[in-house]
C-alpha cells in the first residue's frame, strides 16, 4: 500500500487509478447518500479524489487510508452542501403516523439501493445531519458547527429525518406485502 | 421512542454501510481530465518560475555589469591617484610631512610659495624638452629644472599633461595652465632680490642635475617657443622661485610630476563567459509523408496536416557557457528550454481501435496521435466527434547545444556568426482539446500524451548578430537565429515531423 501512495504521489497515473479503483465503490455508496442523484454523487466522488491525490504527501500511514479518504469525501459533500445553500423545506409532519417494522422485515424486503433511494430523497438538510448522526457518529454540537446550523435545528431535523424514513420505510414495506399478497 | 430512532438509525447504518456501487466509466474519465488540468497547472507553475529565474538572472547579470561599470570608473580614477602617489616617492623619496594638500578639483587661491611651485614645474616641462633637443639653453634651464626637484611644500598635483604657457613679463608674472586645473590665475611669482634661499639655489652644482622627462603630450611647439622666447628669463626666475620656496623647514610639499598617466593595465579576461538568453519564436514543422506507414489512412498526410496546423507562439530561453579557443573563436553549449504550440483547426473525427481493441476517439497532429477521453462513454464505430473549436498542441524541448562562433569586435561593437548542433530532449507533450461531454457544452481536456513522439531528435543552431560592449566584461547580443530538426521527432506516423523555428535571440553574456 505504500509504495501505490507513493507512486500516486510521484503522479503515477496508473497507481491513481488503482487507488481509484480500491477505494470508489465504497466511497460512492457515501456519495450516494449525501447525494441527490447519481451524478451528483459522481460529482462529489471526483472531487474527493482529487482532494485526496492533493493530499495524499499529507497521509503519514497513521491509520486507515480507507477511514482517511472516508473522512475527504464526507467533507467534500459537506462543503459542496454548504456551497448550494440549500434552504430547509418547512415539512408539516404533524400527521405523519407512527409505524412499526421488524428490522428483518426491512433487511430481507429492501436492497440497500432501496433505502440509500430513502435518504437521498430527504430533503438536502435532513439528509446532511442524518448522514452525519447516524452513519459518521458526530454529536448534535459537532453538526451544528460543521453545517453552520443551531444544535437545535440538528435535533430537530434529524428527528422529522427519522420520521420521514420509517413512514417511507413503512410505505416500501406494505407496497411489498401487498404485491406479495 | 428512543429505541425506535436507534432502531432506524442502525437499520440503515447496517443496510447501506456495507453496500458498495461502483461509478459509472464517466467518473474516471471526469477525474483524469481534471488531474490532466490539474499538471498542466502545475507544469505552467514551473515554467512561470523558470521564467522568472531568468529574469532574475538576466537583472543580476545587468546589475553586475552596471556595478563592474561604475568600479571601473573609480578603479580608473584610483589608478591614477596611485601613480600620482608613486611618483610623488621617486621624485622625493623622503617627503616632509604634508600639512597641506590642494585638490585639483576644489581650486583654491594659491599661495605666493604654490605659485612659485606651479611655474616651476612649467618651466621644468618646458626645459625638459629642451634638454633632450640639445638646446643651447638647457644648461639654464636645468638648472632650472633641478631646482624644481627640491622639496617642495605639498601639493597633490595629477600626473596630467601640462600645457605650458610662461609668457614671462617684465614685471614677472607667470602663466601656468597645467591642463587640468583650469581654474589657476596668473599669479605673481614675487621674485625678490631679498627673497631667502636665493643665494642656495644659485650654489647648487650643475653638474648634480639630471633632466626630468617631458610629458609626452606635452605640445612640442609650445613648449619649444614658450623657452625659445624667454628661457633665460625663465630659468632665472623659475630658479628664484624655487629658492624662494625651499625653506628648509618647509611644512609643506608639492607633488611635481610631468609624466602623463600611465596607461591602465589591461584588463585580465579569463577564456570562460556565461551567456543567458531569451529568444520569442515561429516554430513550424517541415512534413514529409512516411510511406512505410499506414498513409490512406490519412490521405496526402502531409498536405492535410499543413492545411490543418497553423504555427503558434514559441519560445526559448537558457544559457550558455563560452570557451575562447582564440581571439576570434569560442565554443558554447549549455542548456535551454523551448516551448512551441500549433493551433490544429476544428475537425470532426472517428473511433479508431485503441491499443486494446476497444474504439476510442483520436486526434492525429503531424507530431503524434492523441488518444482522447472517453467523456460521453465508448463511441461506437458508427460514431463522430465534431471538434467545434481549434484544439492546441504544446511541445517542451530541453536542449543542449555545441555551437561555434566567431567574432569580430571593433571597439565596442562586434559582430559575429555561429552556427552547431544541439541535440533535444521532449520533456513533455500536451494536447488541449475543447470537446462535448455529456451536455451539448464543450469543455476543455487536456491530454498529456502523444503516440508516437520521439523523446530525443538532432537539430541544427545557427545564426548571425551583433553585440555591443557594455562594460569590458559584459556584452550585450542581439541574434536572428535559426534551429531546425536534422532528425524527425516522430515515428511511426503518417507524416515525419521536422520542426523548424525563426527566433530572433536577446543574449547578455558576461565574460569572466
Amino acid at each position: 500500500m505504500e509504495a501505490l501512495i507513493r507512486k500516486c504521489i510521484e503522479g503515477d497515473r496508473h497507481a491513481q487509478n488503482e487507488l481509484y479503483k480500491m477505494f470508489s465503490p465504497k466511497m460512492m455508496n457515501l456519495c450516494l447518500r449525501y447525494s441527490r442523484s447519481r451524478e451528483d454523487a459522481e460529482d462529489t466522488l471526483v472531487e474527493g479524489f482529487m482532494k485526496v491525490y492533493e493530499n495524499l504527501p499529507k497521509f503519514r500511514n497513521q491509520g486507515s487510508l480507507e477511514g482517511w479518504i472516508r473522512k475527504i469525501m464526507v467533507n467534500t459533500a459537506i462543503e459542496k452542501y454548504r456551497k448550494k445553500n440549500v434552504l430547509y423545506p418547512a415539512l408539516h409532519l404533524d400527521d405523519v403516523p407512527e409505524f412499526s417494522f421488524s428490522a428483518s422485515d426491512v433487511i430481507s424486503d429492501m436492497s440497500a439501493k432501496e433505502l440509500v433511494k430513502l435518504v437521498q430523497e430527504l430533503p438536502a438538510g435532513y439528509q446532511m445531519v442524518f448522514n452525519l448522526y447516524a452513519f459518521e457518529g458526530l454529536k448534535h454540537k459537532e453538526i451544528a458547527e460543521r453545517l453552520g446550523i443551531s444544535e437545535g435545528t440538528s435535533k430537530s431535523n434529524l428527528f422529522d429525518a427519522r420520521a420521514i424514513l420509517r413512514r417511507e420505510v413503512a410505505k416500501s414495506l406494505n407496497l411489498a406485502k401487498a404485491s406479495n399478497e | 421512542m428512543k429505541e425506535l430512532n436507534d432502531d432506524i438509525d442502525k437499520l440503515f447504518r447496517d443496510s447501506i454501510e456495507s453496500d458498495e456501487s461502483v461509478p459509472s466509466v464517466r467518473a474516471w474519465s471526469s477525474l483524469e481530465a481534471k488531474l490532466d488540468k490539474q499538471l498542466l497547472e502545475i507544469y505552467k507553475q514551473k515554467v512561470a518560475r523558470f521564467r522568472l529565474l531568468s529574469l532574475a538572472l538576466l537583472l543580476l547579470l545587468i546589475g553586475v555589469g552596471v556595478y563592474e561599470f561604475t568600479s571601473s570608473k573609480q578603479l580608473s580614477s584610483r589608478k591614477n591617484d596611485m601613480l600620482v602617489n608613486s611618483e610623488k616617492k621617486e621624485v622625493f623619496p623622503e617627503p616632509a610631512t604634508a600639512t597641506t594638500s590642494a585638490s585639483l578639483e576644489t581650486p583654491k587661491p594659491h599661495s605666493r610659495n604654490e605659485n612659485n611651485v606651479l611655474l616651476s614645474q612649467s618651466i621644468k616641462s618646458v626645459l625638459g624638452k629642451q634638454v633632450r633637443s640639445g638646446d643651447a639653453s638647457s644648461r639654464n634651464a636645468t638648472a632650472s629644472s633641478s631646482l624644481s626637484t627640491a622639496p617642495f611644500a605639498s601639493k597633490t598635483v595629477k600626473p596630467v599633461v601640462h600645457e605650458t604657457n610662461l609668457p614671462f613679463t617684465s614685471n614677472r608674472t607667470a602663466s601656468v595652465n597645467t591642463g587640468v586645473n583650469s581654474s589657476i590665475q596668473p599669479v605673481d611669482a614675487g621674485l625678490t632680490s631679498d627673497s631667502p634661499g636665493m643665494n642656495a639655489a644659485e650654489n647648487e652644482p650643475l653638474s648634480a642635475i639630471e633632466p626630468r622627462p617631458v610629458p609626452t603630450k606635452v605640445p612640442e611647439t609650445k613648449a619649444s617657443t614658450s623657452t625659445s622666447t624667454s628661457a633665460t628669463t625663465a630659468a632665472t626666475a623659475a630658479a628664484t622661485a624655487s629658492a624662494t620656496t625651499t625653506p628648509a623647514n618647509s611644512q609643506t610639499q608639492v607633488l611635481l610630476s610631468t609624466d602623463g598617466p600611465a596607461s591602465p593595465d589591461p584588463v585580465k579576461r579569463s577564456r570562460f563567459s556565461m551567456t543567458v538568453f531569451f529568444s520569442p519564436e515561429r516554430t513550424s514543422h517541415l512534413l514529409s509523408a512516411d510511406h512505410d506507414t499506414d498513409v490512406d489512412r490519412h490521405g496526402d498526410a502531409d498536405d492535410d496536416f499543413n492545411k490543418r496546423e497553423q504555427p503558434g507562439l514559441s519560445y526559448s530561453a537558457g544559457w550558455k557557457v563560452g570557451y575562447d579557443l582564440g581571439k576570434h573563436w569560442t565554443l558554447f553549449t549549455g542548456a535551454s528550454y523551448s516551448a512551441s504550440s500549433q493551433k490544429i483547426k476544428p475537425t470532426i473525427i472517428y473511433p479508431e481501435k485503441a491499443d486494446k481493441g476497444d474504439l476510442q476517439y483520436s486526434l492525429s497532429t503531424s507530431s503524434g496521435d492523441a488518444q482522447l477521453p472517453d467523456v460521453s462513454g465508448k463511441p461506437l464505430a458508427t460514431d463522430s466527434l465534431t471538434l467545434r473549436s481549434f484544439s492546441t498542441q504544446s511541445l517542451q524541448f530541453i536542449s543542449v547545444p555545441l555551437i561555434v562562433q566567431y567574432t569580430v569586435t571593433r571597439k565596442k561593437i562586434g559582430f559575429h556568426a555561429y552556427a552547431g548542433f544541439s541535440m533535444n530532449y521532449l520533456v513533455g507533450e500536451s494536447l488541449l482539446v475543447e470537446m462535448p461531454s455529456s451536455g451539448s457544452d464543450d469543455h476543455p481536456y487536456t491530454v498529456n500524451s502523444l503516440t508516437g513522439v520521439n523523446r530525443f531528435h538532432a537539430g541544427v543552431v545557427a545564426g548571425v548578430g551583433g553585440q555591443y560592449a557594455i562594460t569590458n566584461h559584459l556584452t550585450l547580443m542581439l541574434d536572428p537565429e535559426f534551429i531546425g530538426s536534422i532528425t524527425a521527432i516522430n515515428y511511426n506516423t503518417p507524416v515525419k515531423s521536422y520542426p523548424y523555428s525563426l527566433g530572433l535571440m536577446l543574449s547578455l553574456g558576461y565574460h569572466f
